[in-house]
């Protein structure tokens, strides 16, 4: 009996493994980067969805808010019960509005390209401050005028995953961001006095705010370290080269 | 535009919207012209500086992104040039933003998703500025 002709395999590309990130051994991990090459071509999905939420959705809601407003100035003389009720309805398209402009600026920051990293993370420390009692102080020195928008948006990133991590793991009420340039790089570094944790126990994939910074680092080839123990804290340092190429943009 | 043409201290406020988003400015003007007078609606900035100078409205409800100019600029014009109250008006919840309102002679900043709770008050103080 012959056996079946093997499948015909698509290359390549649909048959690599995913890199695997390393385990933590040490109580400070580096991570070089591995053949880094470009930003997640997501970032352009993300983009668009936030467009979408920002200059369609949450204009419809505003409308809807308007309306409402309409309808209870009609309502003036209406039982009170009645009044109520658009009173409910009001303040539910609030909240709705409020989150739709939340999960649109989680997705893509509009200040980023508006007016640069420095103001999109300093809008995301004094957001994530109010949402969580979160005291962030922001110190970036030296930084250069203009900063390449890959960069820009992985520096973004980083920080917003390392912030979630203090809000979610670390039990602190403050932590610092410090931005500083060298002639290659530009380097972040996210710092916070919480419970810390034990890295040599620690395997990157089974934490999901880790695992997200070193993609995120190794497409931009920037050198990512975290280094934590027990009691003393976490430290989150990127050095993001000066030039990061963005998936599917010239 | 004299002073006699400006509304009396009982009469209905004189009102311009700035939106570029059809269904936000239509619903934009039944609301605001349950209480007051909508004297225009424009979709852009260069529209809106035109009609302010025209119309000279008791108050300017703009929107904070308009398709060619800065709401901000349109704003800082009308205020120091027609003697208009001007409510900003954005999606975002951004102190910044708040900031550049102010800078710019902006008497309010609202957010669109409390029109319904916060715009006709805000319209009623900026005219009183």
């Amino acid at each position: 009996m012959s056996s079946a002709p093997p499948l015909p395999t698509r290359g390549h590309e649909s048959t690599a493994e995913p890199p695997v990130p390393p385990a933590l051994d040490s109580n400070v991990v580096i991570w070089p980067t591995p053949g880094g090459t470009t930003t997640p071509s997501c970032e352009h999905v993300r983009a668009r969805v936030a467009r979408e939420l920002h200059d369609d959705i949450a204009q419809r809601i505003g409308a809807l808010s308007a309306e409402l407003g309409l309808l209870r100035e009609r309502l003036v003389d209406a039982p009170a019960d009645v009044r109520e009720n658009v009173d409910s309805a009001l303040s539910e398209t609030a909240s709705i509005g409020a989150d739709v402009q939340r999960i649109a600026r989680g997705l893509h920051p509009p200040r980023l390209e508006q007016q640069g990293l420095d103001a999109a993370i300093r809008q995301h420390c004094e957001a994530l401050a109010r949402a969580h009692q979160l005291a962030v102080d922001v110190q970036s020195d030296d930084l250069p005028l203009s900063i390449d928008r890959g960069a820009a948006l992985c520096i973004y990133r980083i920080v917003q995953e390392a912030l979630h991590n203090v809000v979610k793991h670390s039990g602190a009420d403050r932590a610092d961001v410090t931005l500083t340039a060298t002639p290659q790089a530009i380097v972040v570094r996210i710092a916070d006095r919480g419970v810390g944790f034990e890295t040599r126990r620690t395997r990157l994939d089974d934490t999901l705010g880790l695992i997200g910074m070193y993609e995120r680092a190794q497409m931009a080839r920037a050198e990512l370290r975290v280094s934590s123990s027990p009691g003393t804290g976490t430290i989150v340092e990127a050095h993001v080269p000066m030039r990061v190429t963005l998936a599917g943009t010239s | 535009m004299s002073d006699d043409q400006r509304a009396a201290p009982d009469a209905r406020l004189r009102v311009l919207l700035v939106d570029d988003h059809p269904s936000l400015l239509k619903a934009l003007t039944r609301l605001v012209g349950q209480a007051c007078d909508v004297v225009g609606s424009c979709h852009t900035g260069t529209e809106a500086l035109e009609a302010a100078v025209r119309l000279r409205p008791d108050v300017m409800v703009i929107d904070v992104h308009l398709p060619d100019v800065d709401g901000f600029d349109v704003c800082r014009v009308a205020a120091a040039t027609a003697r208009t109250g001007v409510v900003i008006l954005t999606g975002a919840d951004d102190p910044a933003i708040a900031r550049h309102a102010r800078e710019a002679g902006a008497s309010a900043v609202v957010l669109k998703h409390r029109l319904g709770d916060d715009l006709l008050p805000a319209i009623a103080a900026a005219a009183r500025r």
